[in-house]
């Protein structure tokens, strides 16, 4: 009897992995704008990781001979109004968007995923109390939201990340819940229950699993929407105080000289495409990859 | 319907009490003395005191929560500590700026966003489905702004259709239309991407329904089919995307308001940034939530509309 239950408890436990790298090459095969993504975003991953080696100059170094250098064999970008390499400070502006983006996303995947299967696995006054508070949440939208963190906390790196953060939770806490809720009805995890598994157990080992695969394609799509909503607070005026190099921020001077020097605005705005359109491909392909309707579908 | 309606009136209140109450909370945990963050460095005691005083810092907090509410319900959002105008004269003034550049560009995004998302949907696979997959997702990931400038470089620098500033004040209705061309259309972009997406997976979804292989099958025409059974009932999923990202296109009309130059409640938002006028910021975080419920509730309502069953639930 236990060895049956046991059975049916343990969902087969290489179909997890299984299920998402046969996803993964299935995606990849089929969709070759997730290719695309994924080797753009790792390309921006590795300049940012090994940022003073792709830099030509210090982000910081003025050059007051070399203002507003058009783009040049020693200034590839060109240079801004204090003579600084426009190249070199997105190269290192990388880094911020990056870490940023990674951390305040990550750690609102942690709390709203980890929030949203308790919600959905214990229900209840539990579940009332998380989802009233979502709800409120996801009245604003992540600009604003970000806006007003930003403005009464004051920018700064751990604020910035809170602000994207308060406002990504809940996305992730919707994304887990609903099918938190339809898996505590399936046998494995009735069985588990029945073995007398503790629920931190259950949700743990058995629950989060298999919604994992759901978790990453928010994920690499809330990471686009944080890397937009920070350069977006940077160019409001909102980001990593100067003389730091932020793309939105970039972006804010070069906003200024738009008339007479256009490359100041134009390639930090394209790094910003890149990024974004490059996570955005990578969500899309996991989603097409993962999404059970396009499968029966045999595509 | 107007049962309907008075039940989504009724939601919205809990809703927005805890947003206030959220607004609230954000304002009292600013690091430091708001007196003394207004007033600089330079202030003398007995300045801040005063400030204090005025700002009713003194009182108890859940006092001070009492009154903010209370101000809120006879719509008193606050007073400018820079003009000594009230945040309600202030954003009255440039109201009518931002709902005509959100409007417009919901206009924009849908008239772009529905024939392009149905159109790709027929074609799946096929090149027109690519290509607008292709533009759907760079619509998605430019940032307005981003967007914005090059619009203004290309078309108000170099070729000078529009102007670079936008007019305020009287001005014709050409040149205040001229003057919404590339802020609508750069705003307009983010939404028309949102709806191509939604329309072309809602789209695929009915296309493979029983009922359009039925309505096939007895000879109806194909444009017929997509037009009468198709398109009506993929645009409800569509209706419910465009409510939850009216919330989107108001936080981006910042972004654009900034980059066009044109007056509205993202530059007054941006002008208080700039100098710590706190009881502006506070007042217009009320104003734009508020926005925002009222654009949920005029979702759910057009929701109604386009989907009758919804009315009788």
């Amino acid at each position: 009897m236990t060895a049956a239950l046991e059975t049916a408890a343990a969902p087969p436990p290489r179909t997890i992995g299984l299920r998402l790298a046969r996803a993964l090459w299935k995606t990849a095969t089929a969709n070759a704008s997730m290719i695309v993504g994924v080797v753009l975003f790792l390309a921006v991953v590795v300049i940012a990781i090994f940022a003073p080696v792709f830099a030509t100059h210090d982000p910081l170094d003025q050059d007051l001979l070399a203002r507003l250098v058009p783009p040049t064999y020693s200034h590839w970008l060109g240079t801004d109004a204090f003579g600084r390499d426009i190249w070199s400070r997105i190269v290192y502006g990388a880094r911020i968007s990056l870490v940023i983006g990674l951390v305040a996303v990550g750690l609102a995947m942690i709390v709203g995923t980890s929030l949203g299967i308790v919600s959905g696995y214990l229900g209840g006054w539990v579940d009332q109390a998380i989802s009233q508070g979502t709800n409120i949440l996801l009245a604003f939208p992540s600009l604003i939201l970000g806006l007003m963190v930003v403005a009464f906390l004051g920018p700064s790196i751990p604020n910035l990340i809170a602000a994207i953060s308060l406002a990504t939770i809940p996305q992730f806490i919707r994304v887990a819940r609903a099918p938190t809720m339809a898996l505590r009805e399936r046998d494995f995890i009735q069985a588990c229950r029945a073995l007398g598994y503790s629920p931190l157990r259950i949700m743990l080992r058995h629950i989060l699993p298999n919604i994992w695969p759901e978790i990453m394609v928010m994920g690499s799509l809330w990471l686009a929407t944080a890397i937009r909503v920070e350069a977006s607070l940077a160019f409001i005026g909102l980001g990593v105080k100067p003389p730091t190099a932020t793309w939105g921020g970039m972006i804010r001077e070069g906003f200024e000289q738009i008339l007479t020097s256009f490359w100041l605005a134009v390639f930090p705005s394209l790094a910003i495409l890149v990024v974004v359109l490059a996570l955005n491909m990578i969500g899309d392909g996991l989603r097409d990859a993962l999404d059970p309707r396009l499968k029966e579908e045999g595509r | 319907m107007a049962r309907y309606a008075l039940l989504k009136l009724l939601y919205a209140i809990p809703t927005l009490l805890s947003v206030l109450i959220l607004v609230f909370v954000l304002t009292r945990v600013i690091p430091g003395d708001p007196a003394q963050l207004i007033l600089g460095d330079q202030a003398t005691p007995e300045a801040i005191a005063n400030l204090r005083d005025q700002l009713g810092l003194n009182q108890p907090i859940w006092l001070q929560f009492l009154h903010f509410l209370v101000g809120v319900l006879h719509g008193d959002f606050g007073t400018s500590i820079v003009s000594g105008q009230s945040v309600v004269s202030l954003a009255a003034n440039v109201l009518p700026s931002t709902l005509e550049l959100t409007i417009a560009s919901l206009v924009v995004g849908i008239v772009f966003g529905v024939p392009f998302g149905a159109w790709s949907a027929m074609h799946r696979n096929g090149i027109p489905d690519i290509v607008v997959r292709i533009g759907s997702l760079i619509g998605l990931s430019l940032p307005a702004f981003v967007f914005g400038i090059m619009l203004l470089i290309v078309f108000s620098v170099q070729l000078g259709w529009f102007p670079v500033i936008s007019p305020s004040g009287n001005v014709s209705l050409f040149a205040r239309l001229q003057a919404l061309v590339l802020p609508a259309i750069t705003l307009g972009i983010l939404m028309a991407a949102y709806i191509t997406r939604v329309t072309r997976s809602s789209m695929l979804q009915v296309l493979g329904e029983d009922f359009i292989r039925t309505a096939r099958a007895k000879g109806v025409p194909w444009w017929q089919v997509v037009r009468r059974h198709a398109l009506r009932n993929a645009i409800i999923p569509v209706v419910t995307v465009v409510g939850l990202y009216l919330g989107v296109l108001i936080g981006n009309s910042v972004l654009t308001e900034m980059v066009f130059n044109r007056p509205g409640l993202g530059k007054l938002i941006v002008g208080a940034l700039a100098q710590r006028d706190y009881p502006v910021l506070q007042g217009l975080m009320v104003l734009y939530t508020i926005l925002i419920i009222i654009a949920n509730l005029l979702t759910d309502l057009a929701y109604g509309v386009f989907n009758p069953r919804v009315r009788f639930a």
